[in-house]
């Protein structure tokens, strides 16, 4: 923490030019300096037009994509920008994504050059197609998910620990390194393709993050970005990026599909996880307006579990039948052929079976050669029944052992099932439309990520959904067709800046949870029991960027010299709490507790040990995160800003 | 200046075919040794000797890096052809003995992979995009290149005739950018498990 420079947070509106907001932090120092010159001379180039583009960039947990719009021309459509990319060693290809993944080579393994890129020709890791085939077959040196790490609250997630697991040997990064330089990446690509633009830096940036992505795991993408040197990135939920790519490629023809009434459900399934979220079209003073009310959790759910299902089944097949055993790097293989047959078949229904060729390893190719079949049955079975079956809209996931001593690994889904996840998801938000329905009936969807290209899998989700509406009486949802299910979310994103200056229809829904803060009540003290603690809202959810809430009624007492903690809570259901509600009891299944927010009082007048009043206060940035800070009450004027610990692991600070 | 093997050959063979079709530079420099003006490969590099190696233990390859021979990108190609589509591979072992089956799966290995190559690297389309067998008519001013005549070649045109087959033409062709000092020659490298 104390190496790298978190970001200044943009002013809050109390703060103003005699109580600057504070700008570096994690450090103790008291509320001091503005925001760092870069940064303020980019927010001013943006407003005089300076920065010419608008990029919108989408940082997958598989594969990253990016888009750009001239801000001159605000009819021409984004257009993915090809990123150069090492495809082989001393090979250099530009391709419209990014893969995910970076290589942490030995020193004995490459020749100098060997990852040379067109703007620098001495780096010494991989990031993109190279990486992600050549550490199929050294998986100790290979990143990979690391965005499934930035949003996992089970491990420090500032430490080197990817690739996890890995000897020593190999130098371990954080998972914000690993994605700041798959920004980097980015950066540079653009900065070589558009050489008379002017850094990407200096552009604005719109970054989609998944809309499960709490304020710390955005907080930390931020980090990413800023230490990639993008001075402003602004944050965007990837579900309501791809509505934007749907409202762009519709023009002034949206209005014919949706009207006020509707609620959209997105249903985004990427490489390796999946997001819910809902929008809702409002009319107010004659004008639709669209609302996004409701994000689901992060679920690490995706193609390739598909694509490994399938794999295994095989394996399984083949050792059984034929005694044939597979060793890691035939089942790497047998992996990329089971994804072309899978494709092959969900295209095509006509079809029984799709040939499965895993080639030799050695130079006998004839002979060696292992043949094999995927069928309809067994991609029927595995992914339309095992990843997306029918099911009752109260039925729910099947929920993993969470053993104490368990690997702290990536929390995959333990349960493949989509379509489970999905009734859990419309069962947890009321209707806006009718409060007396037992789940939220979507009356259009909209379908994302390059798993539901396949028709046979849309179309089950559409049943699926059809038959619980029906149940309620309810009407068939309508499906918004979309192209390019693939880059839709980095087209989106470059829309929403353009949104962001007015041009274009904006979806509003301000914060996605609300945000909760640990105060133990005042009550006797009774020895051998903690005091009971509760829980009061200081973030309301929906809460908009810009806005600035001080929390009414509850005054805290910090010392000067000390670290001050709070327990720090999250919902993403309970919509209904004002700022300043207090929790007495909650479902715990309503309210998840987030790392610990510390304030360290440092003053600059050496009075340790002094108590001062605070009072606590909230601020939702422009660019999309949350900011807290304590503030001195009286006239001091004082602040401090909280910082999320998350080098404290959960089991560290939860019960 | 030795002789490849037959084999190897094979290889030379396919790779200039493709850097023919597509480097019209490259083409040139053929015609012109094939009217004995100018070796078009130029005479293989002397690998260094490896060094003596105890009996048992298999030859240990040169740990000098071998020196490049042959045009960069056409090896670049064979290379990506080898790495995705086995091509070197299957080509360099003898098919005489193996049944079909096995033939058959191997060349699916090969055909998906070097399609897959295929496609990233060019765009390519038919000449004349019509039905084989259909009956066409060539105008006057065709182009010899893009139009082979066979057959009873008599007369002016308008020709009337049966399109055979509709060519192939390369739209974009987008090697992946080579580095410094890459050396190319080398298709596929010695794979080690530690």
């Amino acid at each position: 923490m104390s190496t790298r420079k978190p970001p200044p947070p943009p002013p809050v509106k109390a703060a103003s030019d005699k109580t600057p907001a504070k700008g570096a932090s994690g450090a103790k120092a008291p509320a001091s300096p503005p925001a760092p010159p870069a940064a303020k001379a980019a927010t001013e180039a943006s407003k005089s037009e300076g920065g010419r583009f608008i990029v919108g960039v989408d940082l997958g947990t598989t594969h990253c994509a990016m888009a750009g719009a001239p801000l001159s021309d605000g009819a021409k459509a984004p257009e993915v920008v090809p990123i150069p990319q090492v495809v082989q060693p001393g090979q250099v290809q530009a391709k419209p994504l990014l893969p995910s993944f970076l290589y942490l080579p030995s020193g004995h393994e490459f020749r100098d050059g060997a990852f040379a890129l067109p703007w620098r020709d001495d780096l010494e890791y991989a990031v993109g197609a190279y990486a992600r085939t050549h550490g199929a077959k050294v998986p100790d040196r290979v990143v990979a998910s690391a965005k499934s790490w930035l949003c996992h609250d089970g491990v420090d997630r500032t430490a080197g620990l990817l690739p996890f697991r890995a000897p020593d040997e190999v130098p371990k990064i954080s998972p914000i390194a690993a994605s700041t330089r798959y920004l980097e990446h980015l950066a540079e690509a653009w900065n070589h393709a558009h050489p008379e633009a002017g850094a990407l830096a200096d552009q604005e940036l719109v970054l989609t993050v998944p809309a499960s992505f709490d304020a710390v795991a955005r907080d930390l993408t931020v980090q990413a970005a800023r230490a990639a040197g993008f001075n402003r990135p602004i944050l965007l939920e990837e579900p309501q990026a791809a509505l934007y790519a749907w409202l762009d490629d519709q023009g002034d023809a949206w209005r014919n599909s949706l009207s006020a009434g509707d609620v959209v459900l997105v249903c985004d399934v990427g490489g390796g996880t999946t997001d819910f979220s809902l929008i809702a079209i409002d009319e107010t003073d004659g004008r639709l307006a669209l609302r996004r009310i409701a994000v689901g959790d992060h679920i690490l759910l995706g193609g390739d579990n598909m694509d490994l299902a399938l794999a295994y089944t095989v394996r399984q097949a083949l050792q059984k039948e034929r005694d044939i055993k597979l060793d890691n790097w035939q089942l790497q293989a047998l992996t990329q052929s089971c994804r072309v047959a899978k494709e092959a078949l969900l295209q095509d229904p006509a079809l029984a079976s799709h040939p499965l060729v895993i080639p030799s390893r050695g130079s006998r190719l004839i002979g060696g050669t292992i043949r094999t079949e995927l069928t309809r049955a067994v991609v029927d079975q595995l992914l339309v029944e095992g990843f997306f079956p029918r099911c009752g809209v109260t039925h729910r996931p099947r929920q993993g052992r969470r053993a104490g001593l368990a690997e702290i690994g990536l929390p995959y889904a333990s349960d493949a099932a989509i379509t489970r996840h999905l009734a859990n998801f419309l069962s947890r938000h009321g209707d806006p439309n009718d409060e007396e329905r037992s789940f939220v009936h979507p009356t259009a969807i909209l379908f994302n990520g390059g798993v539901l290209k396949a028709d046979v899998l849309r179309e089950r989700v559409i049943e699926v959904i059809n038959t619980w509406v029906a149940n309620e009486e309810g009407v068939p949802v309508r499906t918004l067709e979309s192209t390019s299910l693939d880059v839709s979310v980095a087209r989106g994103a470059a829309y929403y800046g353009r949104v962001r200056r007015g041009e274009g229809i904006r979806i509003r829904g301000g914060i996605a949870r609300s945000y909760y803060v640990g105060v133990e009540q005042a009550i006797p003290a009774v020895p051998g029991f903690e005091p009971p603690m509760m829980a009061v809202c200081l973030v309301p959810f929906g809460m908009e960027e810009g806005g600035t809430l001080d929390l009414e009624g509850h005054e805290f007492g910090l010392y000067v010299g000390e670290q001050s903690q709070f327990r720090f809570f999250a919902s993403s259901v309970r919509k209904e709490d004002a700022a300043g509600a207090v929790l007495e009891d909650w479902d715990p299944e309503e309210l998840e507790e987030m790392p610990p927010i510390e304030a360290a009082l440092d003053s600059a007048d050496g009075s340790v040990g002094q108590r001062i009043p605070v009072g606590l206060r909230c601020a939702v940035t422009e660019i999309g995160t949350l900011v807290l800070s304590c503030v001195e009450q009286g006239d001091t004027d004082r602040a401090w800003d909280l910082e999320f610990n998350v080098r404290l692991r959960k089991d560290e600070w939860s019960d | 200046m030795s002789q490849p093997s037959f084999g190897a050959r094979i290889g030379l063979a396919f790779s200039a075919f493709f850097k023919i079709l597509f480097d019209g530079a490259f083409a040139g420099r053929v015609r012109d040794a094939a009217n004995g003006d100018t070796p078009v490969i130029a005479p293989p590099v002397k690998v260094e000797e490896s060094r003596p190696t105890p009996a048992a233990a298999p030859e240990k390859p040169s740990v000098a890096p071998a020196k490049e021979s042959g045009d960069r990108s056409a090896l670049q190609l064979l290379g990506a052809l080898q790495r995705e589509g086995r091509l070197v591979d299957f080509l360099m072992e003898s098919i005489d003995g193996a049944g079909d089956a096995d033939l058959g799966a191997a060349a699916r290995v090969v055909h998906g992979g070097c399609q897959k190559v295929i496609q990233s690297y060019f765009t390519v389309e038919p000449v004349w995009p019509g039905e084989e067998g259909s009956a066409v008519t060539v105008d006057e001013g065709f182009d010899p290149i893009r139009i082979q005549l066979t057959g009873n070649v008599m007369g002016e045109p308008p020709f009337e005739g049966t399109l055979q087959h509709p060519g192939w033409r390369v739209e974009r062709a987008e090697l992946p950018v080579l580095g410094k000092g890459q050396d190319v020659s080398v298709l596929a490298p010695a794979e080690v498990e530690l």
